[in-house]
């Protein structure tokens, strides 16, 4: 019987030290170490990570992390405080987000630049195009010794030609103003990197397109002559403000990005042309407006700009006003009040008041005070109708007859 | 005149009761020492270990002549040390046969036990805490060792202790 015992005794022996052998014995130390090292292992290639692919993966790799140490979270929860195992997978998970949102953002801007791309070199074909058949409409008018109606057609197609060459214009600022405003300095840096390496094609650089732009413009502007109207030279000043106010907000990112080495003289020449094309267009916006006015025999003061040209149509109209109290029988006050309320409302409120508006000629309050001073110039302008007078008249004398008839009676008594 | 020699003594008696009332010091009863985690400290040129978490430093120069009887250099380059939950440290290292059970003095670590767990040496010894014990793991070949403060636990195959 003993030696039943003892034989079981070193079997169960045996069993405990296979066993024990056999199952892998870990240290609590090495169960935070191995953590503590695929946790800070994860957290760099979060941080690191380039892709929303490369974060997917990572996730993957989070999660196998949180399963392989669930059954150890006593353990950690000790290794880790005053942290704890929750709360340091809470911030890895957190981090991961963080870093997808930005990545996220990142790639979206990419796809918007690299569309944009696509768009500007579409739009520099197209302008280019365009330009060709302004200039070869411009020279035909300049030569043309056709008949008027030939000669109309022309300065039609192009007026045309320039109107769908502004909208293109304005197309390529928006998208530009789109894909760079509001891009964080990560991504300017990126994609400055991305320029100085020669990972982005410099005959891409969209500054060029930007300062090719405004020269053309400005050349327009200045070699159009008497073909346009003033809608057209209304069109072309708005055109000019909305680039100039989308450049304010974009161009010191785009020349961050795409200057290079020579940032200060892409600044200083772009700004240099940007003011030749305002002046220019402006120039020519408040003349065509002024000889508009002068044909339609409303004679303001002189003005150049929007200030001026409210003063101008304020005084205008108070004048008139004034001038009209003491023209109660003539017409020729209320004709001139028609003249205007002509160019005022079929024009400044009606037919040009987008562009108006847009290029901010005038404000709403100015429009106000002006319709107002107007209702006040028809009040006064407007001439008695002479059969208002007749009828006057006729009363006057019916009551004076009527009193002569009266003293009569009474003296025959 | 011997009621005055009884008053006194009584009023002698009951000040010293006072006396000793007020100078007991407070105890405070079932603290636990016990460290969740083993500590793993790498000796400086000087053999000293510091553990900043747990506030305590010392030399391990004393261990390394215990165990290689040569003081000359630092032979060890990680020490793993645990404390249980009354208050003893569990020291040991790599090559090392014993594990030491040190009690904390004052400004000293006096040695409670001295055990033997290796003949031929510890090759990668870590410790466990697992109540109310301390484990020892030899990862070099899994082998677990249960111990106290007064030795290997009684739950060990063998009880390769031996006092200092």
């Amino acid at each position: 019987m003993r030696k039943i015992n003892r034989t079981l005794g070193i079997i169960v022996f045996a069993v405990v030290l296979i066993s024990n052998s056999a199952i892998a014995q870990n240290s609590d130390h090495d169960i935070k170490t191995g953590f503590s090292e695929k946790y800070d292992s994860l957290e760099y290639a979060v941080t690191s990570a380039k892709s929303v692919a490369d974060i997917d993966s990572l996730i993957l790799e989070v999660n196998a992390l949180d399963k392989g140490y669930s059954d150890h979270v006593e353990i950690l929860d000790n290794a880790l405080y005053p942290s704890s195992y929750s709360a340091e997978m809470t911030a890895l998970y957190r981090s991961i987000n963080t870093a997808e949102q930005k990545l996220l953002i990142i790639e979206n801007q990419s796809e918007r630049l690299s569309k944009l791309g696509n768009e500007l070199a579409q739009y520099k074909s197209e302008l280019d195009i365009m330009n060709k058949k302004t200039d070869s409409l411009r020279t035909a008018i300049a030569r043309s010794h056709d008949s008027e109606e030939r000669l109309s057609k022309l300065v039609t197609s192009y007026r045309e030609s320039l109107e769908r060459r502004d909208e293109l214009v304005m197309n390529v600022i928006d998208s530009m103003l789109v894909s760079y405003n509001g891009m964080n300095s990560a991504k300017l840096q990126e994609l400055a990197d991305g320029v100085e390496s020669g990972r982005i094609n410099p005959d891409n650089n969209p500054l060029n397109l930007i300062s090719a732009v405004i020269e053309e413009n400005t050349e327009y502007s200045k070699s159009n002559g008497r073909a346009l109207s003033v809608d057209d030279h209304l069109r072309m000043y708005a055109v000019q403000r909305h680039f100039e106010e989308a450049w304010d907000q974009i161009g010191d990112r785009m020349i961050y990005v795409y200057g290079g080495n020579t940032k200060k003289q892409w600044e200083n020449s772009i700004d240099s042309k940007m003011k030749e094309w305002r002046m220019s267009t402006s120039k020519n916006m408040w003349k065509s407006m002024d000889n508009y006015l002068e044909f339609s025999n409303v004679e303001l003061s002189a003005f150049d700009n929007n200030y001026s040209f409210f003063v101008a149509l304020d005084k205008f109209v108070k004048d008139a006003k004034e001038e009209s109290k003491s023209q109660v029988l003539s017409s020729e006050s209320y004709d001139d009040y028609k003249k205007f309320q002509e160019f005022w409302s079929g024009k400044i409120k009606n037919e040009w008041s987008n562009l108006v508006q847009d290029a901010e000629v005038l404000t709403v309050a100015q429009i106000s005070t002006i319709d107002q001073q107007l209702s006040g110039w028809e009040a006064e302008a407007r001439p008695i109708h002479p059969l208002i007078l007749i009828l006057l008249v006729l009363t006057g004398v019916a009551l004076l007859g009527f009193m002569f008839v009266m003293f009569k009676t009474r003296s025959a008594r | 005149m011997a009621a005055f020699h009884k008053i006194s003594l009584f009023v002698l008696v009951a000040g010293a009761l006072v006396f000793q009332g007020c100078n007991k010091s407070l105890v405070v009863k079932n603290v636990n020492y016990a460290q969740q985690l083993e500590t793993v400290l790498v000796p400086d040129s000087n053999g000293d270990v510091k553990d900043v978490r747990h506030g305590i430093s010392y030399s391990i120069l004393p261990f390394q002549f215990e165990e290689f009887q040569d003081t000359s250099s630092v032979q060890v380059t990680e020490v793993r040390m645990i404390r249980n939950s009354d208050g003893y440290y569990f020291i040991t290292a790599d090559r090392f046969k014993h594990v030491y059970v040190m009690a904390p003095k004052q400004g000293e670590l006096k040695l409670k036990k001295k055990i033997l767990v290796d003949e031929q040496g510890l090759l990668s010894p870590a410790f466990n805490w697992r109540v109310p014990n301390v484990q020892l793991v030899n990862r070099q070949t899994n082998e677990v060792f249960l111990m106290d403060e007064e030795g290997l636990s009684k739950t060990n195959d063998k009880d390769k202790e031996s006092k200092s």
